[in-house]
């Protein structure tokens, strides 16, 4: 296997697809939300402008979904074949997942303020993202404080494929847990938002974001696996 | 041999009592603490506080019957000799169970003179709490073989079996109200599924991952 | 009887052992010598099943003693730096324990077999303030007293007085000629010199015969 030391993330040609894919998209995305906001104010009024956080926060909750069972299902391939490669794939997705729940969360206080007049509520998605990041604060923990990784890599893979497994435990004792705030947007109302092309732009810009932080995140795993010690 | 395990866990247990001391002395100061801070408390409440109690005195539990095991690396005793390693997952099981359970019959009483409870033990809250203890040990003891190795099990075990423990405590108090308050069965029943589920999936993921979890 | 083959294990990417491959026969004494940190304790502790190689196999009598099944291991005696029992537990019952776990019965000689080891006097006595040679003289009497095919012995001189040692030398030549095995690592070449054991030296992540 050739050494990574010397080389660079924007050496691979897919790896610099990626990046471009991210960054343009990503750049179109927020010109698209900027320019599609200030026609919803004009529609709804001042008071409804952190309407537009459903742009990021729904594309954002999608992504961190993807992250967290790919977590699991990496972490589950890792332990049947030993192949680090895999655990490197669970450990960027867990990662990810854990950056993009703690956004959720502050995303959806933004939006909850808005909706429901309160910063944080305890509803069942936002509340299964917010258990499911403190897992993965065990999960670093472990990863920093469990010994080789050789040790550490199999016990993650162990965390993480059972918070992959308690998912629909925990969503549903949430959901059925708090009478009040039960009502999270059903899908039908993001027309009322306008531009149902802007948010599937924004879910694929979002996609193509993930993909690029993953493949920058692996490839200096392979780089510096000293820093997994 | 697993009853061999089982007996060997107890005995050790009772011989030093280390493990259900510290348990139940926490048990008794947190129940100080919450019943001397809040006043005129509401029955339901204390549901909740009792449980968060256990689930509390449980990692430091975990920690103390782990810690022991580390000692003179006897644990590595039971992983170089010719037993079963879901042999040794359920003997762990079993006794940190029993232990729990004892714990919560000795603490319970100083819940009710502190709270002032007027309830009475019916066997269906009964059969609830030894099946939350059946989690809290299995979901515990998957965590502290996680954690045997790590030498920071002391701070891993609670950041870890928290919040995997966060749907069944809700469970298990609306199911506890449930049952006290003499709902229909049907508004509580998705607790008792959620309770039941997670201690056989819990139990069962134990029983596969002990052995790679538990080696060096 | 043993075979290691193509045994890898590397702890936080730094490869410790590669492509290690040796056999152990009947009756033979293996003394695995090496500097410090070369895996020598690492090689028994994935023998005697406590550690997980990345790769590699390892079979007593032809069954695979790194499954999950863990049968096999009865044919194994692990003795390894630390004594590996429960100091809250008494001699006799840390031994009781320890026998039931491979399925065996305490001898009817117990007595006679603890006062050759010197630990008579301590049989009910609880394990907790015992120095390090007594609990040599404790893997001592599990040595003596276990029924096992292979025994995988890590420093078994260390810390022991002559009068144990001698005692330990005189055991493991009779097991040797009732056809058992032992993989003997020790920096103590001297004592091993008499026991007609095959040298090893673990070098460059492998086993090279001396």
């Amino acid at each position: 296997m050739t050494s990574l030391k010397n080389k660079n993330f924007l050496d691979n040609s897919f790896n610099k697809l990626t990046f471009w894919l991210a960054i343009s998209f990503a750049f179109i995305n927020v010109i698209l939300i900027i320019t599609s906001s200030s026609s919803l104010i004009k529609l709804y009024g001042q008071e409804n402008y952190a309407r537009w956080i459903f742009y990021y926060h729904v594309p954002i909750a999608w992504n961190a979904g993807v992250c967290f069972i790919l977590a699991g299902f990496n972490s589950f391939l890792y332990l049947k074949t030993s192949k680090t490669k895999y655990d490197f794939r669970a450990l960027s997705f867990a990662e990810l997942g854990t950056l993009f729940g703690i956004l959720i969360l502050i995303t959806g206080s933004f939006w909850a303020k808005s909706e429901w007049g309160v910063y944080w509520s305890w509803e069942a998605r936002l509340t299964t993202t917010l258990i499911l990041v403190l897992i993965y604060f065990g999960y670093f923990m472990i990863q920093k404080y469990g010994g080789a990784y050789e040790k550490t890599s199999i016990n993650r893979s162990y965390i993480s494929l059972m918070s992959t497994i308690m998912i629909p435990i925990i969503y549903y004792s949430v959901q059925f847990f708090k009478d009040e705030f039960q009502s999270h947007p059903s899908n039908g109302s993001y027309f009322v938002y306008g531009g149902l092309q802007i948010f599937f732009f924004s879910l694929l810009s979002f996609s193509l974001l993930l993909i690029f932080l993953h493949n920058y995140r692996v490839f200096h795993l392979n780089k510096n696996k000293e820093s997994l010690k | 041999m697993l009853n061999t395990l089982i007996f060997k866990e107890l005995k050790l247990e009772f011989r030093t009592k280390e493990t259900m001391l510290s348990m139940f002395l926490l048990g008794i100061i947190l129940s100080f603490l919450f019943s001397i801070s809040i006043e005129n408390v509401k029955q339901e409440f204390v549901i909740v506080y009792f449980w968060i109690i256990i689930f509390m005195i449980s990692s430091l539990g975990l920690y103390r019957s782990y810690q022991n095991e580390k000692n003179l690396d006897s644990f590595n005793l039971m992983l170089s000799s010719p037993v079963d390693p879901s042999i040794i997952f359920i003997s762990k099981v079993v006794s940190f169970f029993i232990q729990i359970f004892i714990v919560q019959i000795f603490l319970f009483p100083i819940f009710i003179l502190f709270f002032k409870l007027n309830l009475t033990i019916s066997y269906e809250v009964v059969f609830l709490t030894l099946v939350t203890n059946w989690y809290i040990s299995s979901l515990g003891n998957i965590i502290g073989g996680i954690t045997l190795r790590s030498n920071r099990n002391e701070m891993i075990i609670p950041i870890l079996l928290f919040p995997f423990s966060a749907p069944i405590l809700l469970a298990i108090i609306r199911a506890t109200e449930g049952v006290i308050g003499n709902y229909s069965f049907y508004d509580f029943s998705n607790w008792i599924f959620i309770i039941i589920t997670s201690s056989i999936v819990v139990f069962i993921l134990g029983i596969w991952a002990y052995y790679d979890i538990i080696k060096e | 009887m043993l075979k290691v083959k193509n045994l890898k294990k590397s702890f936080n990417f730094n490869s410790i052992l590669s492509d290690l491959n040796f056999k152990v026969n009947k009756g033979e004494i293996i003394h695995i010598s090496g500097s410090n940190g070369v895996g020598k304790t690492t090689l028994l502790k994935i023998i005697a099943g406590i550690l997980s190689p990345e790769f590699g196999e390892v079979s007593i009598f032809k069954k695979d003693l790194l499954s999950k099944d863990c049968q096999e291991k009865k044919h194994i005696l692990y003795w390894g730096h630390q004594p590996m029992i429960y100091p809250h537990f008494t001699v006799y019952e840390n031994i009781n324990f320890f026998l039931k776990m491979r399925n065996q019965t305490i001898p009817n000689d117990i007595d006679l077999i603890l006062e050759k080891v010197n630990m008579l006097n301590l049989k009910h006595n609880q394990c907790q303030n015992f120095s390090q040679g007594m609990f040599q003289r404790f893997n001592l009497l599990r040595f003596i007293i276990a029924d096992w095919s292979l025994a995988l012995m890590d420093e078994p001189f260390s810390g022991l007085d002559i009068e144990a040692e001698e005692l330990l030398l005189k055991k493991i030549i009779e097991r040797k000629n009732q056809g058992k095995s032992m993989i003997i690592v020790s920096h103590n070449k001297s004592i091993l010199h008499n026991l007609s054991a095959l040298k090893y030296e673990i070098k460059n992540k492998g086993l090279v015969k001396i």
